[in-house]
């Protein structure tokens, strides 16, 4: 039987748990495994029952204009929104934009820091990935998920974004009722092993994700040369805090604080099953989507070579170990930080020298993200674009083809 | 059973019975005739009888009464015309009382008088509580099947969210078989169309088993999470999809227009079964013949005919060359094409056969069924009663132990405790040594989806082994054997007391 809170393996990990993990802990956090979103799941159950695409209308309608302009609103949606719309009394928007301006100036740093620390770390957990396997066609649909998580992540940053009518809020609400669809569809199919594997997206599967958005890119920048101070620090864990609060994470299990991220990243490590086949897989599709992307963006053609590179980073972000568990290359890349930090240290400290630089930082970190976006999304709008709309994105030979018509 | 007559002191029956005759009769004597002019009481000293009555030709069994039971009072009452006929069951010894002393005796004492007409009502008043009880749990909506009306099955899918290979799929056989159709009508070759359009509808049930598939109706819930479905409400849009597209071609076919139409209200009705044992393909044109053909010869079909035979074959083994009377029941019967096939064989033996089922139209069937083989060694007798509403306990109903009690086809209608019910109520009414035998449908069968998508006849399939766990829970704690057909759709259980 899976036990997913094995704490005899304690050595197997590199990184070193912060302090003996305390039981009551892991206690208290195994039972999350069984816990979903009861306030978004019965938004779903209520929507189930509608006709198609009136859920999605009125979850329109309550986005853009408020939950009270719904008319024969269900109580579910009601509640959810009153849940969302009201504001923790710790979020304070200054300390959120900070958050997010700091995210945003690290530009294409900052992005890569998800491609190649956050979202592989989340891949070592089988478990957390598993209802991904249950999607069907996992190497196809990887770019469709680097771009969603891109976009995710742009909206939530950008200027406004977690505002009440911002993009970022939006998606994230979105997103939410996604999860709990997903639980939905996994636990009606018949074919979720609730008992082994707990529920499908549940509490401690978005908390670990909500701390790898936070801490693990803060270390990949700080380990690339970025300079976060603590109050820096601070605001990125107080927005993805809030971020973790739209999405549905139980207040109690949020992490505020830099110690409170390293215990969750310390017990996610302690307690995770070796990576399987399937991490592999995901790995390597995330790597050739993220040289895509690369390649899109920015032009690069050795798309090969790209691949290399990202896989050198995520193999020095990860450490040896874990690396070799996701059958990451031991390629010469390894060492590109080594190149990397000197880089960003230099540019780093003009930055803080000369007067308005951190503003400008900014301004060409947002628009990086907008043109990588915009290059991705190839025009679309700026919405949460709904996985469907993705289905009918042209493919990148395509997009070329088009190009070279015009 | 009903005490009649219960208010009446140990004197009065004495004085009752002080001039009252003693009567025998052999299996199968009518002791009363419907319609008769007789006003005499009688008093079941041992034995049963059974009350008939309803259309001429296909006389119900409306009752049963067995010792210290009473009947003719209603005559009595009324001095009227008897409202039913009474026939004897084996041996029957009964007291009769003349109404001249009756009467007297009514006159004569007024306390007699008052317990008579007290326990008269009360034993009136009993019956009247008993038929509406009865004729409440014949209502359609009381019977075992599930799904047995037409559900509207819109909304659970978009037309954006059929899969195109779907939709290519349909689109191929509608064009198909309208070549096809007129080819025929040009006089095409009929072996050759035969071949296609076996092959078309070969197709729409792959296309239909595919696309339903839950690791497919996973996928395709997680293309688009936003329109809020789930996999059963996904696997009804699929269904309902390829039903509405296909319905004009399927319903050409007579069986299949049958099974989907449900004249009788519900589904599996004994016409289902009478269409599916004839094999006889018939419908709207040369197409519809052909498809009717497909899939009278397809798995479910055959299937249901090698069950039929099996039964058949069953109650033969277990009856031949036996001397005594044998005693046989048939639960949710329909006609009891199968009892009929086998009692054709079974002429020598004395066999007492007994078809309960809540459809009145088939018990008549059965009984003309019965008719046109008459056997004097065979007493038949149908019931029309709810056998749910007897396994909830909602509904008395007495019956003989018997050699054989069997229901075919009726455990896929059963939820799980239902079932259970049914196997200890056969247990109760089983002789030592009696068999009773019934069968389930697989849930894995071929023509599953065609079934619940496109016919929409639903039922709780179960493998051997669900089977087997229920049996367990019965009294029956086990059963002597299972087979299951050759097609590997059904699978009976024979058990044994």
């Amino acid at each position: 039987m899976y036990k997913p809170f094995n704490l005899i393996n304690d050595s197997a990990t590199s990184l070193q748990p912060d302090e003996k993990i305390e039981n009551s802990i892991v206690e208290k956090l195994r039972a999350k495994l069984w816990c979903s979103d009861p306030l978004a799941d019965a938004v779903t159950n209520d929507f189930a029952l509608m006709q198609p695409g009136k859920g999605s209308e009125m979850l329109n309608q309550a986005l853009n204009y408020g939950v009270h302009t719904v008319s024969g609103a269900p109580d579910s949606l009601l509640q959810f929104f009153a849940q969302v719309d009201n504001l923790p009394i710790w979020a304070d928007y200054k300390e959120l934009n900070q958050g997010a301006m700091t995210f945003l100036r690290s530009g294409g740093l900052g992005a890569a820091a998800l491609l190649c620390h956050s979202l592989p770390t989340g891949y070592l957990d089988p478990e957390g990935s598993r209802p991904l396997l249950f999607s069907g066609r996992l190497v196809q649909r990887a770019p469709r998920r680097l771009l969603e998580t891109a976009r995710f992540v742009y909206e939530c940053i950008r200027p406004g974004g977690m505002d009440r009518y911002g993009n970022g809020f939006k998606i994230c609400i979105r997103v939410r009722l996604m999860h709990a669809q997903v639980r939905r569809l996994l636990l009606r199919s018949g074919r979720w092993n609730t008992k082994e594997w707990g529920i499908p997206i549940n509490q401690w599967h978005l908390l670990g994700t909500n701390v790898l958005f936070s801490m693990t890119v803060v270390d990949a920048l700080r380990h690339w040369g970025m300079f976060i101070n603590s109050r820096e620090e601070e605001s990125i864990y107080a927005f993805w805090r809030y971020n973790g609060y739209l999405i549905g994470i139980d207040t109690e299990i949020q992490c505020a604080t830099r110690t409170e991220c390293r215990r969750m990243v310390s017990l996610i490590e302690t307690i995770r099953l070796p990576a399987t086949p399937d991490s592999i897989i995901l790995t390597k599709a995330l790597l050739d989507a993220g040289a895509i992307m690369v390649k899109r963006i920015i032009g690069l053609p050795m798309q090969k070579m790209t691949i290399s590179i990202l896989a050198g980073l995520t193999r020095n972000l990860l450490g040896k170990r874990r690396a070799d568990e996701l059958g990451l290359p031991s390629n010469f890349w390894r060492f590109f930080p080594l190149f990397l930090r000197p880089v960003v240290f230099c540019f780093e400290i003009l930055r803080l020298i000369i007067p308005g630089s951190t503003r400008f930082a900014i301004i060409i970190g947002n628009r990086l993200w907008e043109r990588a976006l915009e290059i991705g999304l190839q025009g679309r709008d700026a919405s949460f674009a709904f996985p469907q709309s993705l289905q009918k994105l042209k493919s990148p030979d395509t997009l070329i083809k088009d190009k070279k018509n015009a | 059973m009903r005490k009649t007559f219960a208010l009446l002191t140990d004197q009065d029956w004495k004085s009752l019975l002080s001039r009252a005759t003693e009567k025998s009769y052999k299996n199968n004597d009518l002791i009363i005739a419907e319609g008769s002019v007789q006003s005499n009481l009688y008093l079941i000293l041992s034995g049963f009888v059974h009350i008939t009555g309803g259309k001429e030709k296909s006389k119900l069994t409306l009752d049963r009464l067995g010792p210290n039971e009473v009947f003719g009072e209603m005559s009595f009452l009324e001095n009227a015309p008897a409202s039913a006929s009474v026939v004897a069951e084996d041996n029957v010894i009964v007291q009769q009382i003349e109404s001249a002393h009756l009467n007297s005796l009514l006159a004569s004492d007024y306390g007699f008088s008052s317990r008579f007409y007290n326990s008269l009502a009360i034993t009136l008043s009993e019956r009247l509580r008993d038929l509406q009880t009865n004729q409440k749990e014949l209502n359609i909506n009381e019977i075992a099947q599930v799904n047995r009306f037409h559900s509207t099955r819109l909304g659970h899918i978009t037309y954006r969210q059929i899969p195109v290979e779907l939709k290519n799929s349909i689109h191929e056989f509608d064009a198909a078989t309208l070549e096809l159709e007129e080819k025929l009508n040009k006089g095409g070759n009929l072996e050759e169309s035969t071949t296609k359009i076996q092959k078309l509808c070969d197709n729409i049930v792959e296309s239909l088993n595919h696309f339903t598939q839950s690791e497919f109706l996973l996928k395709m819930g997680f293309e688009d999470l936003m329109s809020f479905r789930d996999t059963d409400q996904l696997d009804i849009g699929i269904g309902a999809y390829i039903f509405r597209e296909t319905f004009p071609k399927f319903m050409l076919s007579e069986t299949m227009a049958h099974c989907y139409m449900k004249p009788r209200g519900f589904i599996d009705d004994f016409k289902v079964n009478e269409l599916i044992y004839a094999n006889q393909p018939w419908g709207d044109g040369q197409l519809g013949s052909l498809i009717d053909q497909w899939f009278l010869e397809g798995d479910f079909c055959s299937s249901r005919r090698e069950d039929q035979s099996y039964m058949t074959d069953f109650i033969n083994n277990k009856f031949r060359n036996s001397t005594s009377i044998l005693n046989i029941l048939s639960l949710a019967s329909g006609s009891g094409f199968e009892l009929f096939a086998a009692l054709k064989d079974l002429e020598q033996e004395k066999v007492r056969a007994t078809l309960i089922d809540i459809d009145q139209e088939a018990l008549e069937h059965a009984n003309e069924l019965g008719n046109k083989n008459q056997n004097n060694n065979h007493t038949l007798s149908y019931i029309n009663q709810n056998i749910i509403g007897v396994l909830e306990g909602r509904l008395q109903f007495q019956i003989s132990l018997q050699n054989i009690i069997y229901a075919t086809g009726f455990c896929d209608y059963l939820l799980d405790d239902q079932l259970i019910e049914l196997l200890n109520w056969m247990y109760k009414h089983l002789k030592i040594g009696g068999q009773a035998v019934i069968n389930v449908t697989t849930p894995s069968h071929p023509d599953r989806n065609l079934l619940t998508h496109i016919l929409e006849w639903v039922m709780h399939n179960r493998t051997q082994e669900d089977l087997e766990l229920l049996i367990s829970r019965s009294t029956f704690t086990k059963a002597i054997k299972f087979r299951t057909n050759s097609f590997g759709i059904s699978t009976f259980a024979i058990l044994e007391k």
